[in-house]
């Protein structure tokens, strides 16, 4: 799954089993400072259910507990493409 | 004014040139090295890849054995680069977070590093303007990538100058997405690129290019670059780190 915000690429694979995450990976080509956070990003979405509010709030929880700065990639679109992948459509 | 370490134009295999940027890091994080500004070129020619890129979806790694080109990941985010030995220059900027030239802010100091490039084309006679985030265009192509990344307290920007490019050559080691057409994306990146040599209708030469880059540095950033080397604590770190890191599996393979 991707998308392009910017002419910028981010995919995602997540293995889900029974509507729990269970791994997450995200990669492309934008910026995240501190790197970092893309790590604590896919960690804290393990055990999440496949719930677009539960999705949104943990990755915007790792960011702001990180303090991260995002570029060329927003929170919304890192939620968006994690839910992409696990099948389910965005509200 | 501050006085800055230059080190000239070096040639180096892709795995030293990562190694060598993040070992100076290390050492102006440890207070063991100056801030630096840093020319280099890569021999054999290779692709560099951000470091959130998955490297199989980017890199055709069977034509890049095949065309005798590495591949390396950056500690720096953004995406793939094919730096050609005849083609390319890069040029890295390491320098403590807090040093005065380097805005704190990550955006505004793009554009801060950014005008030394765009200040050193102009020296050369390339209508260079910066485009935020991260690029330098001329007559609204892309002549130059940057990326940046901090660490350690330690700010490292580095990023391509395109002296001559072929963009055929370019998408035999760089996967095309598989939504695009093959032959739609070339001549859309030839659109969109330019290099030195279609800017000035003639090859200027590296070090002419780096000569020019470093006048630019100096003037945008308002430091003086006096010529060093490396240290023995660097050049150990970086061999260290190109054998370990860069070179390694783990690391290339890691996404």
């Amino acid at each position: 799954m991707k998308k392009v915000a910017g002419g910028k690429l981010v995919e995602a694979e997540v293995e889900v089993s029974d509507g729990w995450i269970t791994r997450v990976r995200i990669t492309g080509d934008f910026f995240a400072h501190p790197e970092d956070v893309v790590e604590e990003v896919e960690k804290r979405l393990v055990g999440s259910r496949l719930d677009p509010d539960e999705v949104a709030g943990r990755v915007s929880s790792a960011v702001a507990d990180l303090n991260a700065t995002l570029v060329g990639v927003s929170v919304t679109d890192l939620a968006e493409v994690v839910l992409k992948a696990a099948g389910v459509e965005p509200r | 004014m501050e006085t800055w370490r230059l080190l000239e134009l070096s040639v180096n295999t892709a795995y030293m040139n990562m190694a060598i940027d993040e070992a100076i890091m290390r050492a102006v994080s440890q207070g063991r090295a100056p801030n630096t500004v840093r020319f280099y070129r890569w021999n054999p020619s290779a692709v560099s890849i951000g470091y959130f890129q998955a490297v199989r979806r980017v890199v055709d790694l069977d034509a890049c054995r095949r065309n005798g080109v590495d591949v390396v990941r950056r500690i720096t985010g953004g995406g793939a680069v094919y730096h050609d030995y005849m083609g390319e220059l890069t040029y890295s900027l390491i320098a403590s977070e807090t040093s005065d030239p380097i805005p704190k802010d990550i955006m505004e100091s793009y554009g801060t590093i950014c005008g030394g490039i765009v200040s050193g084309l102009r020296r050369l006679g390339v209508e260079a303007e910066f485009k935020p985030v991260n690029d330098i265009v001329a007559h609204g192509r892309k002549v130059s990538g940057n990326a940046q990344t901090r660490r350690m307290g330690v700010v490292l920007q580095h990023g391509t100058i395109l002296l001559e490019v072929d963009v055929e050559k370019m998408f035999t080691v760089l996967r095309v997405p598989k939504e695009k057409i093959r032959d739609k994306l070339i001549s859309d990146v030839k659109q969109r690129v330019t290099s030195l040599t279609m800017e000035l209708g003639r090859k200027p030469s590296f070090w002419e290019v780096a000569e020019a880059l470093k006048e630019g540095f100096e003037e945008r950033l308002g430091v003086e670059l006096r010529p060093g080397k490396l240290t023995d604590w660097e050049a150990a770190e970086a061999e260290r780190l190109a054998r370990e890191k860069y070179s390694a599996e783990w690391w290339t393979f890691r996404r």
